[in-house]
Formats: structure tokens, sequence, C-alpha cells
């Protein structure tokens, strides 16, 4: 019995001894010094330094040197002009552009395929088949278009293919692209990186695409969160990310990812933004921002309001104070409650004080 | 657990700066901050292991804090809602300064300890043991030099004396772990210093 007690006591010193040091050795905290610094910020403006897509948007939005441009045009022409004759056949006989062709069928502009047909062809492009030696029509007006070397021909094709219908998609409630082009686009974009972890999606691949400027990538991996992220909070971000991201002018326009058709017939179905000026995503705390003239959808319900804040940590979205919010048609009827609990049942209503949509519920607080 | 009238009163007063802070008021900020800022650096501290990017990434949540705090709807306790932007923070921070250290030559040298190596083994003559300074240097190291989920836990018990109940909610692990992982970090502390004790 003695040694049992004897290493019991032992072990007590030791505990106690232990904690003795952790006191002594707990860091200092450098109080002061941190506000001063954190004070110093505060002054310099409300917004600290530009996110990640705020320094995107503003690099995409600098103008091009003239110099820079004319060699780019000029290097391009040389490769063209080494792969034009290899290159035609073997293109053609890609599955992609084949499925591609054959579901988006649209005639293509009048000087591009003057440019790259004969006149009989370019007259009557369904009816008349393509002369041996001479490209298909709708891979003629694509090369035509994209005097692109050989691996990048092919999704460069399919985005001048999409954009030449993009008021198609620039609704987010039109009807789904037909499937033979959604085969084609997924056949054509890279595998995304992103995929499901523990903490959620990780949208560092997406993040890092859109900084490479990388646009194909940019839209596998959104097309990927859309669709296998297990939150629903970020499959929400994904289908808004991509509605604002396909809008003209923005980095994917043209990619026919946007088909909601109608997803909002789901109760629960998620959130999708679709307009705001500006809007920010920050990974590391799970939050979306989007600011300006904020447009959002939820089931039965469309918000109008000055901000929302999408977080994929608590599965929420919190609208701004002042959001106008209507009820829409033919859709599910949205479980709106007011602050005390009570059921909200005009069509058309105002959040003074903002509101919360939990989305995991589908259930939206007024505050 | 139901709690006290001084509890009740500490969050009622604690709401009402938040909601000057929501305000602009930079008073409030600052009395949060004195509230909170011991905590979030101690617990980069504890991630990130530097002192310096402790501070940096104290200085971004802070000022994060002040201009997302209109966000913060009251849904959850303030310090959860804090120390979770603190935490995505620190780990943001360490992602990328592992990708830059797996870059550097000198990786094995920034992690090294070596006198606390020479503790471990013995080595280490009196004169480098004596010294409070010194001493608490050493245990620091030892601390730092525990894993992650070891270090928080050391950093939120013994240096924040946080209870059991607030390191599980803050950590989203259950009491019984927080409890495990201090035995377990406490054994790995002393078997490293166990010539101090």
């Amino acid at each position: 019995m003695k040694p049992s007690i004897q290493i019991k006591h032992d072990q007590g010193d030791s505990d106690q001894a232990l904690s003795r040091l952790l006191a002594v050795a707990a860091p200092e905290v450098p109080t002061a010094r941190m506000w001063a610094a954190i004070s110093a910020r505060l002054d310099q403006g409300p917004v600290p330094e530009p996110s990640w897509w705020q320094r995107l948007l503003s690099e995409v939005a600098r103008p091009v040197p003239a110099t820079s441009l004319a060699a780019a045009c000029l290097a391009m022409g040389l490769l063209w002009a080494i792969h034009q004759q290899p290159v035609l056949p073997h293109v053609m006989s890609q599955p992609v552009l084949a499925t591609a062709a054959a579901a988006q069928p649209r005639p293509a502009p009048a000087k591009a395929q003057a440019k790259a047909m004969p006149a009989a062809v370019a007259a009557k492009p369904a009816l008349a088949a393509p002369a041996p030696a001479a490209p298909a029509p709708e891979l003629a007006r694509a090369s035509s278009l994209t005097p692109m070397p050989r691996d990048l021909s092919q999704p460069y094709a399919m985005v001048q293919q999409a954009s030449t219908g993009s008021q198609r998609f620039q609704d987010a409630y039109a009807p789904a692209a037909p499937a033979g082009a959604s085969a084609a686009l997924a056949l054509a974009l890279p595998l995304a990186q992103g995929r499901a972890t523990d903490a959620g999606w990780d949208w560092d691949a997406f993040q890092n695409a859109m900084e490479a400027r990388n646009s194909p990538q940019a839209a596998a991996e959104l097309a990927a969160a859309r669709s296998q992220a297990a939150s629903r909070a970020e499959r929400s971000l994904a289908a808004s990310a991509i509605h604002l991201l396909t809008q003209p002018g923005q980095p994917l326009q043209g990619y026919p990812l946007d088909d909601q058709g109608d997803a909002f017939s789901d109760p629960k179905a998620g959130l999708v933004v679709e307009q705001a000026v500006q809007w920010d995503l920050n990974t590391a705390q799970h939050l979306a921002g989007f600011g300006g003239l904020v447009q959002a959808r939820v089931p039965g319900l469309r918000a109008d309001g000055p901000s929302l804040t999408l977080d994929w940590a608590s599965q929420s979205a919190q609208f701004g104070a002042g959001t106008r919010f209507i009820r829409t048609a033919n859709e599910s009827l949205a479980q709106v409650v007011d602050a005390n609990g009570a059921a909200v049942k005009a069509n058309e209503f105002r959040a003074r004080d903002g509101a919360v949509y939990d989305l995991a519920k589908g259930q939206m607080v007024l505050h | 657990m139901a709690s006290t009238p001084t509890q009740q009163h500490e969050a009622r007063s604690e709401a009402e700066v938040i909601r000057r802070a929501q305000a602009g008021d930079r008073d409030a900020f600052e009395s949060l901050y004195l509230r909170y800022h011991r905590e979030v650096f101690l617990y980069l501290l504890s991630v990130l292991r530097s002192p310096q990017s402790a501070e940096d990434v104290a200085q971004d949540v802070f000022v994060k804090l002040f201009h997302q705090i209109g966000s913060y709807r009251q849904q959850s306790p303030f310090n959860h809602w804090l120390f979770r932007m603190a935490r995505n923070a620190g780990i943001d921070r360490l992602r990328r300064e592992k990708v830059r250290r797996a870059s550097s030559l000198d990786a094995a040298a920034e992690d090294a300890h070596p006198l606390l190596e020479r503790l471990d083994s013995g080595m280490a003559t009196p004169e480098e043991l004596m010294g409070t300074e010194r001493r608490a240097a050493l245990v620091r190291q030892a601390v730092s030099s525990l894993p992650q989920p070891f270090r928080e836990i050391v950093a939120l018990r013994e240096w924040q004396d946080l209870p059991y109940d607030a390191i599980a909610s803050r950590l989203g692990i259950s009491e019984g772990t927080v409890k495990s992982r201090l035995f377990r970090a406490r054994q790995m502390l002393a078997q490293k210093l166990k010539r101090l004790l």
C-alpha cells in the first residue's frame, strides 16, 4: 500500500508544480500596442483592405495596353497559321464539339459565317453537308471566332457558342439549358478540385481559379459546389455565384451553368442572390456578404434590400434592415414569422430591422 | 444550468455594449476589445505559436469585428461568434504559413526548440534552468511543441481559466473530450518539463 500512496502523493505534487509553472508562463498580452494598431487601422476608413474579389475586379477593369493587345493578337495569329491545316480535321472529330454543335444549332453571325464558309454553305448551314475539306458549319464559326491554339480551342469554342445566346442564361428562372448542352459543357469543363470536407466545402480551389482568371476551372468549381456541397447554404452560395458571374461582362458570361429551372418549387430549396452591386466571399469565416441593391429569391419570396449575409456555418441568411419581401405566385407558401413567432400572412411586407432566413427549416424570421 | 442575477446583469450590459458598437460607438467597441482581446490573443498564440503572428491576426480579427459587428444578430452568444471568427482567422493564417513553410529550407530550424530538446534529454545545465523568465520561456516552448488540439486546450484552460463547458462549446467538442485532452496535454507537459517539476 505504501508505494501506491507515495506515487499518488508525488503525482499530486507534480500536478501542482505543473500548474504553478503554467501560471507563471502565461504569455504577456500586448494590450495597448494591439489597440493602438487596431485604432490606426479603423481610422483609415470603413474598408481596411480590398478583398480578393475586389482586387480581381479592379484588375479585370484595368485597360489593357495597346502594345500588349497587339502582341497577343500577333502571337495568336501565328499560332493559328501554324496549326490551321492539321488542327481542323482533328478538332472536328472531338466528341465535345460534335455534341455541342448538335445541341446548339443557332445561326452564327453573318460576318463570321461569310468569313469562314463558302456562300452556298453559309446560306443553308442546316441543310448543306460540309464539303470534305471544309469544316462543319458550327465548327467553322467557332474556329473563325476563336483563333486559339489547339489545346484551348474546345472550352473557348463553348464559351463563344454559349455567349451567342447569353440572353437565354441571364434569367435564373428560364427553362434549363438543353441536356445536350449541359453534357457538352460537362465534357468541356476541367475536373473540379474542390470537394466536401469535414469543415464544409473547400472553396480554395474556386478562389484560386478566380485569382488565376481561369474561367473554365472556376466554372467547374462552382458547378461541383452547387451539386455536391453538403449544406444547403453552400449550394445556395454556389448557385448565387454562378448567377452573378454569368451576367454580361462578368468572368463566366456565356457559360450555360445558370439553370435553376423550377428549383424554388421545393419549399426547402436554397437561396439565390440575383443581383448585388458588390459581393465578397470570406471562406475563412464561412461568410458571403452581398451589398448594394440586393435582390434575392427564396422559395415563395422575392427579397429586395440593402444587404445580405450568407453564413454557411449557421446555415442562415441575414437580410439587412429595410428589406422588402413579396410573395411569389405558383410556389409553396413561405413560412414567415415575426420576432414574437406570430405568422405573417401579408403578400408584401418589410423587415424594418432585418430578417434571418433559416435555410435548414425554410423559415424567415422578421426582426 | 440557470444563470445567476450577476450573470444576467452582465449579459444585459454586454448586449447594450454590443448594440452601441453596432451603432458605430468606438468607446463601446473598445470595451469589447478590452473584454475579449486577451482570450483572442492567447487562443491565436496557441494556434499559431508565434506572438507576432498572433498579434497580427488578433488585430485583423478585431478590425473585422468592427466592420462586421452589424451582422451579429444575437442568435448565439457574442463570445462564441467572436471566437469562431478568431478560430477561422487563425486556421486561415496557419494554412498560408504552412504553404510558405513547406517551401522554406529553414522550416526545421523554425520549428526546433533546442533548449527544450536538451531539457528533455537531460542535457540542460542548471544555469540554463535558472531564472523565472527562462523557465517561463521553456514552459511556453513546451506548450507550443504540443499538437494543436492540446495546445488550444492548455491555452484556454490554464491561461484563460475558462470552465470546461465554455471550452467545450467554443471548440465544438464534448466536456469529456476537453477533460481527456487536458489530461493528455498535462501528461505530455510533465514529461517534457520533468526536470523543472
